[in-house]
């Protein structure tokens, strides 16, 4: 689709990896999101789009996360949560349960390459609005649907939510302490391997337009991806009808292996050590080269057999020490160990502070913050950081306007009748 | 144009265990060929990873490599030799991509920096997967998963706040990083296509854990709030497992209906997010007994059934009888000459009606004649020659 100059008055960066890739971003909460922000900081434009009846939800259940804690007038443009992953995209609101709301929406389909959408199936069906119907208004468009299960099969339309994913994809199951019920504590972590994927199967998806002139629907399961990350552990099943199990922070072939306490309140650091080799310069840095004698801890084997002793008297050590101490010395050494990093660590590491990892970003409502890059970079079209998250429906009149022609008096008609906005539809939408 | 929607392009793939085979497997099944370059003798080392069937080691039946390498061409080449990397340059001219996850040093102590391969090629891609990124600090210190998880401030969330923190216990950062790899190198593409340029792509499996943490960060940016581990909440042992629920606002009346508990909706201790996460311990006790004379199936299939979200804690074994995977063809039987037929994760993805390519993992060196003398031009003389050499 030949990109209209319209949203480079916005956009200054002009060596982008994406440039001209117009995407109409449904997404909501997380998956679809993210994915929207990864094809959005590759320099693709990104039109983001929501309701005054149905917001992002992450908008309005931020969980507090305002600036120092302050809703404000608005709280619903002041979210850590939206502002993170939604930069440098446009956003508009569109109603469309309304008639009206669907004859644009189609507009708008008709004029881009990619639609991106992470709601219930039922949804976009419910709508009118799923892919056969945008197939009709435009052949080549290309459907991203990230669903939970996917689009066909009997747990078609189960929902679920980052914890639940968790579990029915087998991640949960392979994590916790042995002794106690499997603890997860992501929230998302299939919602980000979906979001890290879904961008390169619409590209794939693009070049195959551009070879054939046919779109496609790509239907991602969610639950199935999870269980394609462990792989390995399914091919162990496969191969031997073994179930691994939670195993705390045990490995099934190192030792030691662990996250040992350090000096100072919940500090702690990982080790692992990967041969004999290894072991002994271990024992060196911690200043007992006597103990690579001991008959108790000589190989492999006997390490992995007397982990708990071994555990101990590196707990003795490690406690003496600073967690990035330990993590330096071990290193210099040429040994594996990693400080357990706190937020306030994480953005103040020398690692990726060099990296330019994190950045300010200044959003009109919400304040100058930092915020977090992405799982990826391309050296010679660096990943943009030109625009803070739209407010809800901030670019109505530019997108409307520029990019589909209508008049002032037609959209401000729009407005009269509750199809586009720029304030959630209810008190309790709005968070006040 | 294709059958496929990466048919025709052409992948070079120096990668080793597990996150960057992941990007290459990805490429290999969406059409494009991948040829994986091994070291002579061992290969990757994945091939040495269990599992094993039977436990008994062979490095044509590795479980990881397998899984892996679907849908590949091997070659051995030694990399450490002059003649090894003239004949890697000689590929490299015709290639469109490169992927590679060594340390940082090493491509340009082989003489292969981006600098160089670009001199030969000006449109290749070169996507290069490491722990820390190919810049900073840490680039050269050692790491493996749970290295990862503790600097990029994952695991001081994961597990009990009494106890010490926990890894997650699968391979989350170098799987993050293959699917960002992955991205990452269709990006580049598109834009060698626009126009003519390619470039280095630069994975951290640092920086992929630290993006995908779901709040901490901005909470901490925003509020100056430092996340600490949570004790786990909604999830409940049953009578063969666990499940877990969600619960959203507006699933609070389908948890009572669920429980056949209507009276609860009246219980001032349970009147909104608020209230029920301060007396959580309260409802937990109500729930509990419901929940263990109960299966983990039945809880799923009895929850969802009314549009509540509940998930059960499946092991590899119960995602193998799936039926949702069943329904969908996920899981895929592939017939390999040594390992036999064996039952695979297949896509998560289906890309319209284009079938995704799932054929089997290589042999080691398994398609050195098909490359050397078929692409390369070269006789079976110098092949022999080549090998008495140990460059193949």
């Amino acid at each position: 689709m030949e990109s209209s100059e319209y949203s480079w008055g916005l956009f200054m960066t002009t060596n982008l990896a994406l440039k001209g890739i117009r995407v109409l971003d449904m997404g909501m909460f997380m998956a679809g999101p993210y994915c929207g922000a990864i094809l959005a900081d590759l320099g693709a434009e990104v039109i983001k789009i929501e309701s005054c009846r149905r917001p992002d939800p992450i908008r309005v259940q931020a969980r507090g996360i305002y600036p120092n804690r302050i809703p404000g007038e608005r709280p619903w443009n002041r979210s850590g949560m939206i502002n993170e992953r939604n930069r440098n995209k446009l956003g508009i609101t569109l109603d469309l349960t309304l008639p009206k709301g669907k004859e644009v929406f189609k507009r708008l389909v008709k004029v881009s390459d990619v639609v991106v959408e992470n709601f219930s199936r039922k949804v976009l069906t419910g709508w009118e609005l799923d892919y056969p119907a945008l197939r009709e208004v435009n052949p080549s468009i290309i459907m991203m649907s990230l669903t939970s299960q996917g689009l066909t099969g009997p747990e078609k339309d189960y929902v679920s939510f980052g914890p639940t994913l968790e579990q029915i994809g087998g991640l949960a199951h392979l994590t916790g302490y042995p002794d106690q019920i499997s603890a997860f504590a992501s929230f998302a972590y299939p919602d980000m391997l979906a979001g890290a994927l879904a961008p390169g199967l619409i590209i794939a998806a693009l070049r195959y337009r551009n070879g054939t002139g046919k779109g496609m629907q790509i239907d991602l399961s969610q639950r199935e991806l999870a269980t394609f990350c462990i792989g390995e552990v399914m091919m162990d099943y496969a191969m031997n009808k073994r179930v691994r199990n939670e195993a705390g922070n045990r490995h099934s072939s190192m030792a030691p292996y662990g996250c040992y306490p350090c000096q100072g309140e919940d500090r702690w650091v990982t080790i692992a050590i990967a041969s004999d080799e290894e072991w002994r310069r271990f024992c060196q840095v911690m200043g007992k080269p006597e103990l690579a004698e001991d008959t108790r801890f000589l190989d492999v084997l006997s390490r992995w057999k007397n982990q708990d002793e071994l555990d101990g008297i590196i707990t003795r050590w490690t406690k003496e020490h600073e967690h990035y101490d330990v993590m330096r010395k071990l290193q210099e050494a040429g040994l594996t160990a990693g400080a357990v990093l706190d937020m306030r660590e994480l953005f103040n590491d020398a690692h990726l502070k060099e990296r330019d990892f994190f950045h300010v970003e200044t959003h009109p409502e919400a304040g100058s913050f930092p915020y977090k890059g992405r799982p990826l970079r391309l050296t010679r079209t660096p990943l943009r950081r030109e625009m803070p998250a739209p407010s809800l429906g901030e670019h109505n009149y530019h997108v409307y306007g520029t990019l589909l022609g209508m008049s002032r008096e037609e959209i401000q008609l729009m407005e009269k009748e509750g199809v586009i906005g720029t304030v959630p539809a209810s008190k309790e939408l709005q968070f006040t | 144009m294709s059958e496929a929607p990466l048919s025709g392009l052409s992948v070079i793939d120096l990668t080793h265990y597990i996150g960057g085979p992941l990007c290459t497997k990805l490429l290999a099944g969406m059409g494009a060929e991948v040829i994986k370059v091994e070291q002579p003798g061992h290969g990757d080392p994945a091939r040495r990873m269990g599992p094993f069937p039977d436990d008994l080691p062979d490095h044509e039946k590795s479980g990881t490599f397998l899984y892996l390498n679907t849908g590949k061409k091997s070659i051995t080449l030694n990399l450490k030799s002059a003649t090894g990397i003239k004949i890697l340059k000689d590929l490299v001219k015709e290639a469109d991509v490169l992927v590679e996850n060594f340390e940082p040093r090493v491509m340009q102590s082989l003489g292969l920096s981006y600098s160089i391969l670009e001199r030969i090629n000006p449109r290749l891609v070169i996507t290069s997967i490491s722990n820390f990124g190919q810049t900073g600090p840490y680039r050269d210190y050692k790491a493996e998963e749970m290295a990862i998880l503790a600097l990029g401030g994952m695991m001081y969330l994961i597990g009990d706040p009494e106890r010490e923190p926990l890894r997650w216990g699968f391979e989350a950062a170098q799987y993050m990083g293959g699917l960002s790899a992955f991205t990452g190198t269709m990006a580049a593409l598109h834009y060698v296509e626009q126009t003519g340029a390619g470039q280095q792509v630069d994975i951290s499996l640092l920086e992929g854990i630290v993006a995908s943490h779901f709040q901490a960060p901005e909470q901490y940016a925003y509020t100056g709030v430092v996340a600490r581990r949570n004790r786990t909440m909604l999830v409940f042992p049953c009578k063969d497992g666990v499940v877990q629920l969600a619960l959203q606002p507006h699933h609070w009346p389908k948890l009572t209906q669920l429980v056949g508990m209507p009276e609860l909706l009246e219980d001032p201790r349970f009147r909104d997010t608020q209230s029920r996460t301060r007396n959580y311990e309260a409802l937990e006790t109500l729930l509990l007994p419901w929940m263990i004379e109960r299966s983990m199936t039945e809880i799923y299939h009895a929850g969802q059934s009314i549009g509540f979200p509940v998930g059960y804690g499946a092991t590899t074994a119960d995602l193998f009888e799936a039926p949702q995977y069943h329904a969908r063809g996920f899981l895929v039987d592939i017939e390999h000459p040594r390992a036999g037929k064996l039952t695979y994760p297949g896509t998560p993805v289906s890309m319209g009606d284009i079938p995704w390519q799932h054929s089997r993992a290589p042999l080691l060196g398994e398609h050195n004649e098909e490359i050397y003398c078929g692409r390369l031009g070269l006789s079976r003389g110098d092949m022999v020659r080549l090998r008495e050499g140990g460059v193949i």
